[in-house]
């Protein structure tokens, strides 16, 4: 796990125009250095939103695959937020975010992402699949969630949720992201391994 | 009886749709204090119109013809800030082309930002009776998140400035003394065609000064588009001539207009002012195609008459644009700083220093110009698509910081 010293070198190493290393935009360095922790980063709320909503589809059938396009144009809504605007979470809705930063990996580095437990402990759950790939370039996107029993309000800029960098041990294979390169939250394709396709065409 | 009642249903339904509209959320506080405008001049229409028996059938007719007028003007504004707020634009460039807007015009311009259902970019100019402080901005909505093409709303923004600074009538007087000249340099070509005025005198020929007076209005309209042009040039740069590029080239209509410089022409003049300031994008204007002019010869003879003249006044419509974005701090885009941008988005991260939105779009259009392949094979995404994300987080960027000062 990288240190906050190795942190905030390869940052700085990204900003000085080197590549290969950590870059975050807007660089926490320039406005907050308490958002660099001991061995992690936090990072902030973005302004742009996902949610799915009340469509014709009578269910998500993960038998079967599914462009990102055409599944969020219909079913899905974009919401954007200004500054200084909230955005409120009610119980039991879930809602796709994305950070404010911009994160990019260079290919001997991988990342987790986790909540805050200073927002998890008030009912907002902000990521289930934590993994970040080495070569990864782009707002993460948040998976938020609030679990508990009364509406929570968020609003862009906050930091809501802190990465964990890890070095790569052992040879690097190929860097090839699926959701990198991306302002915006995304719901993402959704593939089927080439020998259930098969099995699935039962269910037709 | 019943129209009168028509006219107070029609204000109604229209300030309910208001209210409605009012009511829903939008990117940016200028929306509701448009709608809010909005409903005090249908307000003062109502009011306009409370007692109508009392008045005369002439004053009468003349109110219920305000209403209509008030009522499409009021639909058709409304339907733009409901558009505005489509999650398609992009917002992220509101708040730097705001800033350029204010800087441009004054402190208390307003904007929206909208994406229209008509392919031809066009603005409101900072002239609405109802929405005075009001600049209007509708690019069109395939291209309205598409930012290479929004250095286009920068020849919008120079209708307001054209508006505001009262450029036409600094202009008229120059214009009319250069259209003459040229009506003189072609004085046989004139009596050719309007023998009605041959061996008049242009100076006091009543017809003749008609026809000047045509070629003079046309001339005038050729100038403002090229002013126009001339603000988008020295706001963004060479990713100006580019967008314009890509929305015009070769041609929208095809046909020559009285309202605009002939197509080929006018992609000549930009390119050869972009050449004063060090932009030059080779056999930029082979890519256009030149308009056909109509069969009508006088016609003809009028748009030559006021090319010429405008050719004579390119280079001071440039000067006053360049001169007026300069006095208001307006940079042109800076080689340097368009480079390191361009460095950032080649190893795909946004710029995290605070760049001006010319710098940003002529540093992407360079990034697409300079691309191998349609995408980038790391992030898997198509270069354009990547970089105007890159472009947009970079903006982002630029209003945190401003945010957070």
């Amino acid at each position: 796990m990288l240190s906050r010293d190795r942190i905030i070198q390869e940052i700085k190493k990204t900003e000085n125009g080197e590549s290969g290393f950590i870059g975050v935009a807007p660089n926490p360095l320039n406005y907050c250095e308490g958002q660099i922790g001991p061995a992690s980063i936090d990072l902030r709320l973005g302004r742009w939103f996902l949610l799915t909503h009340q469509s014709r589809s009578s269910h998500i059938d993960l038998s079967k695959e599914h462009n990102s396009f055409d599944f969020e144009s219909k079913e899905a809504r974009s919401y954007y937020i200004p500054f200084k605007e909230k955005f409120v979470i009610h119980p039991g809705r879930f809602v796709l975010g994305t950070t404010l930063e911009w994160v990019s990996l260079p290919k001997n580095i991988g990342g987790y992402i986790t909540g805050k437990s200073s927002l998890g402990r008030r009912g907002l759950i902000i990521e289930t699949a934590a993994g970040i790939h080495p070569g990864f370039s782009g707002c993460l996107t948040l998976e938020l969630y609030n679990c508990g029993e009364v509406p929570i309000a968020i609003v862009p800029g906050m930091r809501v949720c802190q990465v964990f960098f890890h070095e790569i041990s052992g040879a690097q294979g190929e860097t090839k992201t699926s959701f990198g390169g991306r302002r915006k939250p995304t719901i993402g394709s959704f593939m089927i391994e080439k020998g259930l396709q098969k099995n699935h065409q039962l269910f037709e | 009886m019943q129209t009168e009642n028509s006219a107070k249903a029609k204000l109604e339904r229209i300030a309910q749709q208001l209210r409605i509209v009012k009511a829903t959320d939008f990117s940016y506080p200028d929306c509701e204090i448009a709608i809010e405008q909005l409903l005090g001049s249908i307000n003062k229409t109502k009011g306009k119109i409370d007692n109508l028996e009392s008045r005369s059938p002439q004053l009468r007719e003349a109110l219920l013809r305000e209403v209509n007028s008030v009522a499409i003007h009021t639909t058709q504004i409304l339907g733009i800030i409901v558009r505005s707020s489509s999650t398609r634009n992009a917002f992220e460039f509101y708040n730097p082309f705001l800033t350029i807007c204010k800087k441009a015009l004054d402190e208390n311009c307003k904007l929206i930002l909208s994406s229209e259902w008509d392919y031809t970019p066009f603005t409101f100019p900072q002239n609405l009776e109802e929405l005075p402080n009001f600049v209007i901005i509708g690019l069109p909505a395939s291209e309205s998140d598409n930012t290479l093409v929004f250095p286009v709303a920068g020849h919008e923004l120079g209708h307001s400035i054209w508006s505001k600074e009262g450029l036409q009538t600094k202009f008229q007087p120059d214009l009319y003394r250069r259209v003459l000249e040229v009506f003189v340099e072609n004085r046989s070509k004139l009596d050719e065609l309007f023998p009605e005025v041959a061996n008049a005198d242009l100076n006091a020929d009543m017809f003749a000064q008609h026809l000047i007076s045509i070629s003079v209005s046309q001339a005038l309209s050729y100038c403002m588009e090229l002013y126009c042009d001339f603000v988008g040039l020295c706001i963004f740069g060479e990713s100006f001539l580019r967008a314009f590029e890509y929305l015009i080239a070769p041609t929208l209509s095809g046909q020559r207009s009285n309202r605009y410089p002939e197509n080929k022409n006018r992609a000549k003049i930009i390119s050869e002012t972009a050449n004063k300031i060090g932009i030059s994008i080779e056999g930029y204007d082979s890519n256009f195609k030149s308009d056909t002019q109509g069969k009508n010869k006088r016609e003809n003879f009028l748009q030559d008459m006021a090319d010429l003249g405008t050719n004579r006044t390119i280079d001071e419509l440039f000067e006053v644009a360049k001169n007026h974005l300069a006095g208001r701090n307006i940079q042109s885009p800076n080689d340097q700083e368009v480079q390191k941008i361009k460095s950032s988005f080649e190893r795909g991260i946004p710029y995290s220093a605070e760049a001006g939105l010319g710098s940003l779009v002529s540093a992407a259009w360079t990034y697409v110009e300079n691309s191998k392949g349609s995408v980038n094979a790391n992030l898997g995404r198509e270069h354009q698509e990547l970089v105007n994300d890159l472009v947009l987080k970079s903006a982002e960027i630029a209003e945190y910081a401003e945010y957070m000062r």
